[in-house]
């Protein structure tokens, strides 16, 4: 009966270690967001996943075991049985070559998810597991299990309010729309991309803004005062879905007096710089040699 | 008198802690004030640019000083420095006078040369956790404007000196058994919550052509000084 015990005593720590797995680590070509958005998810931007993982075992990993990497609609990465329900694919095997070790890249994000046996949509937010399995020396499975986020969400376009006027810039501010015109689940906004063109021009490809959220105001410069520029203002989800544009609105930046410009309109005589109170500076550069001479003589 | 004899004589027992110190070398202090500069007296109530930009708040002021130990006997004598940070922001103004939606700012380091004596000959060696003291400073204040971009437009130095008086409380009267685990912990002797009062005159010694940085009123300051 002892023996029994200190038996099962050894081999619980076996057994718990068999059911820790390691981590798969997700890489986007596209971005670093950790998230799939809506365009990479159908393709429309390219977006190509890498994997990379170390399967947590106390056991050797034979050198003939190849790596089985899943993805699935569910933790761990179960196959459908008569118990389980789960859409999860066996992806492919890579050979381990004795190490716990491995990596998997070059699945296009729109070909991993569409992969037969799985049923994600573009629209639907959801959670994409991966997971590495072999089989280890002991004769268990080892697993390294990760996850990716499916962002289905498209923010509201946003209210953009009519632009303050500012010294060769425009002071905009928004709100956050409350619907979303291109379909979708109604996402919350991560950021904006604020865009500035001349009035009646295209507007540019890249932002002249970009801000995080919760901020939704911001100062665009580097214009010309007296000029019409148009403002447009986009919502973008944290995978990146971009909402539809905003209203389009219009400022003319104009001449802004600062505190120095008004001091002086006003006939201020102080001219700036360190010209004045030379007898100031004098003094409080000889303090300190006054105090060092006093510590000399001291010492 | 046998009651006040008895009393000095166990005050006398509470100092003798003071062999134990650690060696005292100076100073350092943290001090919190209101400013407001007085840069609109230039205009003789004619013209209040300042107040306009910023109104009439006063602004936070910050300062560490480091202070040297000159003399310690009645009371201590230090030289020190000290250096501080203010900023102030409002609105600049359309060419109508309106207030435009564009920032602008005023933003000053406080750099001064220090001498203090304070009487903590009482404080320390008698019982009573008061230490009155004065201060006469050397001041120069580093300045610059900023506009609605954060691009500094205008910059310049104001020089003048200042004159402080105040009471600091010796926080060890409280607990002298931490105050004196702290001492043998980190070697911080003693130290004090004080409140001061401080007159100043930055106008380059009275420059016609310089910003008066002065406070427009007595500043009340408070703080905390570590004597180590």
């Amino acid at each position: 009966m002892v023996q029994r015990l200190a038996a099962l005593l050894l081999l619980l720590p076996s057994l718990a270690l068999a059911d820790t797995a390691g981590t798969v680590t997700v890489s986007e070509s596209n971005d670093s967001d950790n998230q799939i958005s809506i365009a990479e998810c159908n393709g429309s931007t390219a977006d190509t996943l890498s994997f990379s993982w170390t399967v947590s075992t106390s056991s050797t990993i034979p050198s003939g075991n190849s790596f089985e990497f899943r993805v699935s609609d569910t933790s761990g990465c179960p196959l459908s049985s008569t118990t389980t329900t789960a859409n999860t694919a066996s992806i492919t095997t890579i050979a381990s070559n004795g190490s716990a070790s491995g990596t998997y890249s070059g699945q296009a994000v729109s070909s991993l998810l569409h992969h037969s046996g799985l049923t994600f949509s573009c629209s639907v937010p959801a959670t994409v597991f991966v997971c590495a399995l072999i089989t280890d020396g002991a004769g268990a499975t080892a697993s390294a299990v990760g996850t990716i986020a499916l962002d289905a969400a498209i923010p509201p376009a946003p209210v953009v309010n009519t632009p303050s006027p500012g010294d060769n810039a425009l002071n905009v501010s928004w709100t956050n729309g409350t619907t979303v015109a291109d379909g979708g689940t109604v996402g919350t906004a991560a950021s904006y991309e604020v865009f500035v063109a001349p009035h009646g021009a295209a507007f540019p490809a890249n932002p002249s803004v970009t801000v995080t959220s919760p901020s939704t105001s911001v100062r665009v410069g580097g214009l010309t005062n007296g000029a019409l520029y148009d403002v447009v203002v986009y919502a973008l989800s944290t995978g990146g879905n971009v909402s539809a544009a905003s209203n389009i609105v219009s400022g003319t930046p104009i001449q802004v007096d600062d505190f120095w410009k008004s001091y002086k309109d006003a006939g201020g005589k102080e001219t700036g710089g360190c010209s004045h109170g030379s007898a100031g500076a004098i003094a409080l550069v000889l303090a300190p040699l006054l105090l060092l001479a006093r510590k000399r003589r001291r010492s | 008198m046998k009651r006040l004899l008895a009393a000095v004589a166990v005050l006398s027992l509470a100092t003798g802690a003071q062999a134990e110190e650690s060696p005292r070398t100076g100073s350092v202090e943290l001090r919190l004030s209101g400013y407001h500069p007085n840069i609109d007296q230039e205009f003789g109530g004619l013209a209040t640019p300042y107040r306009d930009s910023f109104g009439g708040r006063r602004g936070w002021m910050g300062r560490i000083g480091v202070s040297k130990e000159l003399y310690h006997g009645v009371g201590t004598v230090e030289g020190g420095l000290s250096a501080g940070y203010w900023e102030m922001y409002g609105h600049g103004h359309l060419a109508d006078g309106s207030v435009a939606a564009d920032s602008t700012a005023l933003k000053v380091v406080p750099l001064s040369l220090m001498l203090t004596y304070r009487f903590d000959w009482v404080a320390e060696q008698v019982g009573v956790p008061l230490a009155p003291y004065v201060r006469v400073s050397l001041d120069r204040m580093q300045w610059w404007v900023t506009k609605g971009s954060g691009d500094s437009t205008q910059s310049g130095a104001t020089h003048g000196y200042s004159f402080t008086g105040g009471m600091a409380l010796l926080l060890d009267f409280f607990d002298p058994s931490l105050a004196r685990e702290m001492d043998r912990d980190t070697g911080i002797n003693h130290t004090y919550l004080f409140v001061d009062f401080t007159k100043s005159h930055i106008d380059d010694f009275g420059s016609k052509t310089s910003w008066d940085l002065s406070d427009t009123s007595t500043a009340i300051a408070g703080g905390l000084l570590f004597v180590f």
